[in-house]
């Protein structure tokens, strides 16, 4: 029964809080890169946070349509316009839209600042490199982002100038991710090849 | 002649009585016949059992009941896919997706049905005798009144 009938990996408890696991750790430490492969099942790393952070009491923006319907059955999650969302999932590689106006928070309630899920490719290795200092990072270190537009850099820098008021950010590629939350400085030191 | 299939909602509780042996052995092989999938994550927990009450018309919980749910899909005439699903009161994730299975094959009557039909029929067949046997024991236990009152009371006398 269970060969004909496996739940996808990354909506397996156990898979989800090993998943869970590793995204704390890249948020506790920006900059550092996790490889999530042995725990996806073969599914894309961003699909695996989504799955690790969405249930049906939070709200999800997929504004360019990258989400099946039958990832929406799995993750269970509410659809909402990108201004409502609590996480929104969008491709990097494009610039932004230039109506994007995800959720920032109040002063009384910045964790209601939106989390957005970023798909890139070539995340450590390649492509915009930047250097990062702040929170839960020594001195400083550098990050290569892959091919993530540097648009989205410069409208995170709008969206987080009112700090606690902001956004985080979670760049994935097929099997690794990185967070910079919006505690993190960051600061673009150009392509790395 | 065939008797007429009892109506969709009975069924969960029918195959719930079968052999679960048999039920698991016969998802399990119809699961791989016809390509089935999940088609949402499977879950088990406990479900909070409402009730309103008559006076206020309040809603209260009255307590909580462990419920799992499945909803599969499988692969059906024609290419086309069709689903199943299972909301049972029971733990077990394998038992509610092999319900899923079964519910799917015979709602949609797809190869197996039949099987599935047999099970469903001792399954009903089960249910039968566990309420006759209930209905025995709650006769034993009632009391004619009348003949007291035709016996008439001795302390009166």
């Amino acid at each position: 029964m269970t060969t004909a009938l496996d739940v996808p990996a990354i909506y397996r408890p156990k898979h989800q809080q090993r998943l869970f696991r590793q995204l704390l750790d890249c948020m506790a430490r920006p900059g550092s890169v996790a490889d999530l492969a042995a725990w996806t099942g073969g599914a894309p790393a961003a699909l695996a946070v989504l799955a690790a952070l969405c249930d049906s009491e939070v709200s999800l923006a997929d504004p360019q349509r990258l989400l099946t319907g039958g990832d929406w059955d799995f993750l269970e999650c509410r659809q909402s316009p990108v201004a409502q969302a609590r996480f929104i999932f969008v491709d990097g590689t494009t610039a932004p839209a230039a109506d994007l106006e995800p959720a920032l928070g109040a002063l009384t309630t910045p964790e209601q600042g939106a989390t957005i899920v970023i798909r890139v490719s070539g995340l450590g290795t390649t492509g915009q490199k930047v250097r990062l200092s702040g929170p839960g990072i020594a001195a400083q270190c550098e990050l290569g982002l892959g091919t993530l537009h540097p648009g989205w850099l410069d409208q995170r820098a709008v969206w987080c100038r009112f700090f606690p008021l902001g956004v985080d950010l979670v760049v994935c590629d097929e099997s690794r991710v990185a967070a910079l939350p919006r505690t993190t400085r960051v600061t673009q030191m150009g392509m790395h090849r | 002649m065939t008797t007429p299939i009892p109506p969709r909602s009975l069924w969960m509780r029918a195959f719930a009585a079968a052999e679960s042996d048999r039920v698991l052995a016969l998802a399990g092989r119809l699961a791989i016949e016809h390509g089935a999938t999940h088609r949402s994550a499977p879950r088990a927990g406990l479900a909070l059992l409402r009730l309103r009450e008559s006076v206020m018309l309040d809603t209260f919980y009255l307590g909580e009941i462990p419920v799992t749910t499945a909803r599969v899909a499988l692969l059906g005439r024609d290419g086309l896919h069709v689903e199943g699903g299972a909301v049972v009161m029971d733990d077990d994730v394998e038992f509610a997706a092999a319900l899923a299975v079964l519910d799917g094959v015979l709602a949609h009557g797809l190869a197996g049905a039949a099987e599935a039909r047999e099970l469903l029929d001792e399954g009903l067949a089960q249910i039968e005798r566990v309420a006759n046997v209930r209905a025995a024991m709650l006769s034993r236990t009632k009391v004619d009144f009348s003949l007291m009152a035709e016996a008439g009371d001795d302390n009166r006398a």
